[in-house]
């Protein structure tokens, strides 16, 4: 007999946009996948091409470059012109030494006949596509001239195709805008962003069937920072063109692999934003840096961003209480106002949330669009019953308006701990010391570039599925409950003093980050010995005068030393090394390195993969409570899959590691309190009890509480286990 | 003349099918099932584009004077006729149209997948089984007189002639290709009438497979056959029958009464 609650009916929908167009109809299966690591979210679509629709044809090439339509144009533009040429091929490729070349005003001519033949392809999508992009030029593109090295070579000239089409190759090219939105199957009523990127690769299939598959691959927006390259740290023989090309000397160093002088935070902003400090370049971040005496104010240093990311809505979020610590940093040098704003969990929650709102129409738009015509469109969007807008409403026209809600149109969000003090990050993240001294200037990576320094201190750098770039600190520590269990009216969040997000009601967030047994297909939980540490050094380096020498040292290095004595009985003394890439200049941080790294080896000696009912509302680096294994874990991938049809289904797989299990302990309200591998005692350094969120023990729990996993940071080499400290009653 | 430009089919159906006299189908004295596709309708006008057109009456020129001579039933020198009307209509027809519903079992219950579509019905697609009989095929049983033609009123012929070639018209139907040499889809089509869609009904779609046939010694002067059909559009559409139906009821003059489908 069934049992109430024993069966579920679910709805799966989806809606799928390229380059602006709907094309969900013919989607079979599509597949995005959010994960944070070293590399953007990905998203497979698999697209039903019937009769081709996805490709252009030889045929349709045929068509749209008829010679005798474009001859026949040009012959009543200009008789001359085409007297000259021989053939309209030649006529389009000719150059201006022998010929004739194609100014603007030939283009655009020819451009008129192109788009009349492209009516007479027949399928709707793929003609809307071609008649968008056949008249896309970049103009006056001049090729390099060469004849005095190969003679008789002229070099080419005109208006190029920025979509230069080949046959037979898809009618969508690499870096058109996807959009992807999945509907929650167990509440109609709710759509979620599910995936913001660009195309990247396609694979179109025909087999003996002559059955016609696309499949599309595209990637995040981080895409773009993994493709622009940047350099920090010049070469000894092409310094001077580092510096012709206006670069700041005072950003970079011969010694540095970072940036040089700036904070975590400025480092994000600048890479993204780029640098314009005087304003003179029309750029939105200026940072300001200072001689190395701390005082010459160095101005000049400028260069580009990347993308078109959303200056207007980026944000610092801090949460938790401030730094205890009275250290200083003597290396301030930089100088800006990065936007910053406290927050609550839930409420840094509801401004990154996914769910598809009314306010996206106006918080997701390009910064530079004006917001007048959309408000406008508002009003005459279909209402639901409650009067917000029907999601389908805002979901076709974020997706079929790619020129108003690019693909790099998110905003950049941090959230880090109050704590986390300019100063401290500023020593433990980007003193980044290159081993020798290059000879030419190497240009790196942007996003490599990020990772490093996120890696560094396990930092999460992803993109949201909307496209928000986000950079967060590691939430394994925490349990789903800590974001909130109650809606919130909105996010509170205010910048320039108006609200980021004046939605009405977010979340809560809490409930969709528990798996319970009825929603699991099956899962696999694994611990691995080998993965398993015990003990952990890390260097240090005294370092004289640095300020002052500019990068000659005089110093000694000595080993900071963790270790999980309570564990060595089980596991052995198991010593790693930890030889950080950037430059640690104290026993506490090295010290703090040596909690953080040792953190991150033991994370992964349990592993979990669950296979379960669909699960939009799950998170990245967000605690996942999964109820089968009793045992919470942070979240690191996720994958949404959707199979269309009969044969169909929908699912959810998550990648999740730092998993805390019960060890018997409970907290004054009776709930249980979830410990990593080794128990309380086997992480000093919790980011829970740094932010006062650690439950209060209960003295009658069957297992007390383990007084090493209360200890704060030790301020001192000698090592957290040697101090006690009661735990909280 | 406007065929099928309205949404009253039956009315359509009952000009076309019977002469311009008959005002309705209770004019009619059988309902003959057709089959053509698109490029059979293409013997009578090459420029024929689709039949989509055609049903929804959104016709350019060409296509409505298709539409005039469509049901003449007019053949060319090899025989293929550019619609098929039954002289034995198949005996029995099986509609079925299952849910798109996938079952996952997970650890403590199950879930069941509705795909629905926009109107959030999870119906999957129609497909139609059809069986039928030629009827007698024994070509010496005419007269060479007539032609074939069946002469009820005489007694004396079969229609046997018609009837084989008839038949073979739809065997070929189900064989002919998908995609025209311009690319052009080849849809089919069958105007269907049954008592229980008494203002007749046009399936767009395509053959499952190649009408089956067995040759039996037990029936040497009739063949049984079958075939699928699966149905991509209908006109009116499905979720509009009732509505057309009731209509029908109201305005008895609509119905025929005497409607069988042999």
């Amino acid at each position: 007999m069934t049992i109430r609650g024993q069966i579920q009916n679910a709805f799966p929908a989806y809606r799928v946009y390229l380059y602006g167009r709907n094309v969900t109809e013919d989607v079979l299966e599509v597949s995005p996948r959010l994960q944070i690591g070293r590399s953007p979210n990905t998203c497979s679509i698999t697209l039903a091409n019937e009769l081709d629709k996805y490709i252009f044809t030889t045929n349709d090439l045929k068509v749209v470059f008829n010679e005798d339509t474009i001859l026949r144009a040009i012959k009543k533009k200009d008789e001359a012109l085409i007297k000259a040429a021989d053939s309209a091929e030649e006529y389009l490729n000719s150059s201006n030494g022998e010929k004739t070349s194609i100014g603007n005003g030939d283009s655009e001519y020819i451009d008129r006949v192109l788009l009349d033949n492209v009516t007479q392809i027949k399928d709707e999508i793929k003609r809307s596509v071609i008649s968008q992009k056949i008249t896309e030029r970049i103009k006056g593109v001049q090729q390099p001239d060469i004849s005095d090295q190969l003679g008789s070579l002229k070099p080419l000239v005109g208006d190029a195709f920025r979509y230069p089409f080949q046959a037979e190759d898809p009618i969508f090219h690499a870096n058109d805008p996807v959009k992807v939105w999945f509907r929650d199957p167990f509440n109609p009523n709710r759509w979620y962003h599910m995936f913001t990127g660009f195309i990247s690769d396609f694979d179109d299939h025909v087999d003996e069937n002559n059955q016609r598959i696309l499949t599309v691959v595209a990637e995040g927006p981080t895409k773009m920072l993994r493709y622009a390259r940047i350099t920090t740290n010049p070469g000894i023989v092409d310094i001077k063109a580092i510096e012709d090309a206006e670069k700041d000397a005072a950003f970079r160093s011969f010694y540095e692999a970072g940036f040089n002088h700036v904070t975590l935070l400025e480092f994000l902003f600048a890479i993204i934003f780029g640098n314009d400090p005087d304003g003179r370049y029309g750029g939105k971040f200026k940072i300001k840096i200072k001689g190395a005496d701390g005082k010459q104010e160095i101005t000049n240093g400028r260069f580009r961003g990347c993308g078109r990311f959303n200056f207007s809505r980026s944000i610092v979020i801090e949460c938790g209480p401030e730094s205890q610590s009275n250290y200083k940093d003597p290396y301030v040098v930089s100088e800006t106002d990065i936007p910053t704003a406290s927050a609550s969990f839930a409420e840094y929650q509801s401004l990154i949330d996914h769910e598809v709102k009314d306010s996206d129409l106006l918080n997701m738009v390009h910064e530079d669009a004006t917001t007048g015509a959309i408000r406008s469109d508002m009003q005459n969007m279909p209402k639901r019953a409650d009067g917000t807008i029907d999601p389908l409403a805002i979901i076709d026209y974020i997706g079929s308006h790619p020129e108003l809600y690019p693909v790099d149109g998110g905003a950049l969000i941090i959230m880090v701990p109050k704590s986390f003090s300019a100063q401290t990050n500023r020593e433990i993240l980007l003193r980044d010391i290159v081993s020798s001294v290059s000879m030419t200037t190497e240009f790196k990576s942007r996003l490599s570039m990020i990772y490093d320094a996120m890696d560094r201190i396990e930092f999460c750098f992803y993109e949201s599925p909307k496209g928000d770039l986000i950079c967060e600190m590691p939430f394994y520590d925490f349990d789903p409950d800590d974001f909130g269990t109650e809606s919130l009216p909105n996010s509170k969040i205010v910048k320039d003093g108006n609200l980021l997000d004046e939605e009405t009601s977010r979340g809560p967030f809490a409930g969709r980050w528990i798996i319970n047994k009825k929603d699991t297909f099956n899962f696999s939980k694994g611990i691995t010995d080998e993965k398993i540490r015990t003990q952990l050094a890390c260097t240090w380096y005294t370092i004289k005068s640095w300020d002052r020498t500019g990068g000659t040292f005089d110093g000694i290095s000595k080993p900071s030393v963790v270790t999980l004595r309570h564990m060595v009985p089980l596991y052995w003394l198991r010593l790693e090394t930890a030889n950080p890439k950037g430059y640690i200049a104290s026993p506490e941080a090295a010290l703090a390195y040596a909690h953080l790294t040792l953190n991150k080896l033991n994370a992964d000696a349990r592993s979990l993969g669950i296979n379960a009912v669909p699960n939009l509302g799950l998170w990245l680096n967000r605690p996942l409570f999964f109820k089968p294994r009793n045992c919470i874990g942070r979240v690191t991938g996720i994958t949404h899959t959707i199979k269309w049809g009969a044969g169909g289904s929908m699912d959810t797989r998550v990648n999740v590691n730092h998993i805390r299990g019960w060890d018997g302990l409970f907290d004054d309200k009776g709930n249980p309190v979830y410990t990593p591998i080794g128990g309380a005692p086997s992480q000093p350094l919790n980011y829970k009890i740094l932010f006062g969120l650690f439950p209060k023990v209960d003295s009658g729990s069957a297992s007390p509480p383990a007084e090493p996993a209360l200890e704060p940071i030790p301020q001192s080499t000698q090592g957290a286990s040697k101090k006690k400290r009661k735990p909280k009653k | 003349m406007g065929i099928m430009s309205g949404m009253n089919l039956g009315s359509a159906l009952g000009q076309t099918l019977f002469g311009s006299g008959a005002q309705s189908f209770t004019d009619a004295n059988r309902i003959p099932m057709v089959f053509t596709s698109t490029r059979r309708l293409r013997l009578i006008d090459p420029k024929f584009q689709g039949i989509s057109s055609l049903l929804t009456g959104n016709m350019n020129e060409q296509e409505a004077t298709v539409a005039e001579v469509f049901f003449g039933g007019q053949e060319n020198l090899s025989g293929e006729m550019s619609v098929i009307e039954m002289m034995v209509n198949p005996n029995s027809i099986t509609w079925k149209q299952p849910k798109r519903i996938v079952k996952r079992d997970t650890q403590e219950g199950s879930v069941f997948f509705h795909f629905s579509n926009s109107k959030g019905q999870n119906n999957d697609i129609l497909t139609m089984d059809f069986r039928g009989n030629t009827g007698n095929i024994n070509i010496r049983s005419d007269s060479n007189a007539d032609g074939g033609a069946l002469s009820t009123s005489r007694g004396i012929n079969t229609g046997a002639t018609k009837k084989m070639l008839i038949w073979h018209n739809l065997w070929q139907l189900t064989r002919e290709p998908m995609l025209l040499d311009d690319g052009t889809i080849n849809d089919f089509m069958i105007f269907y009438t049954s008592p229980i869609i008494p203002g007749g009904i046009a399936l767009v779609g395509f053959f499952g497979a190649v009408l089956d046939w067995t040759d039996s010694a037990d029936k040497p002067n009739s063949k049984d056959y079958s075939f699928s059909f699966t149905v991509k559009e209908t006109v009116p559409p499905l979720d509009n029958l009732l509505q057309d139906i009731n209509t029908v009821v109201i305005d008895p003059s609509n119905v025929v009464p005497d409607i069988i489908i042999k």
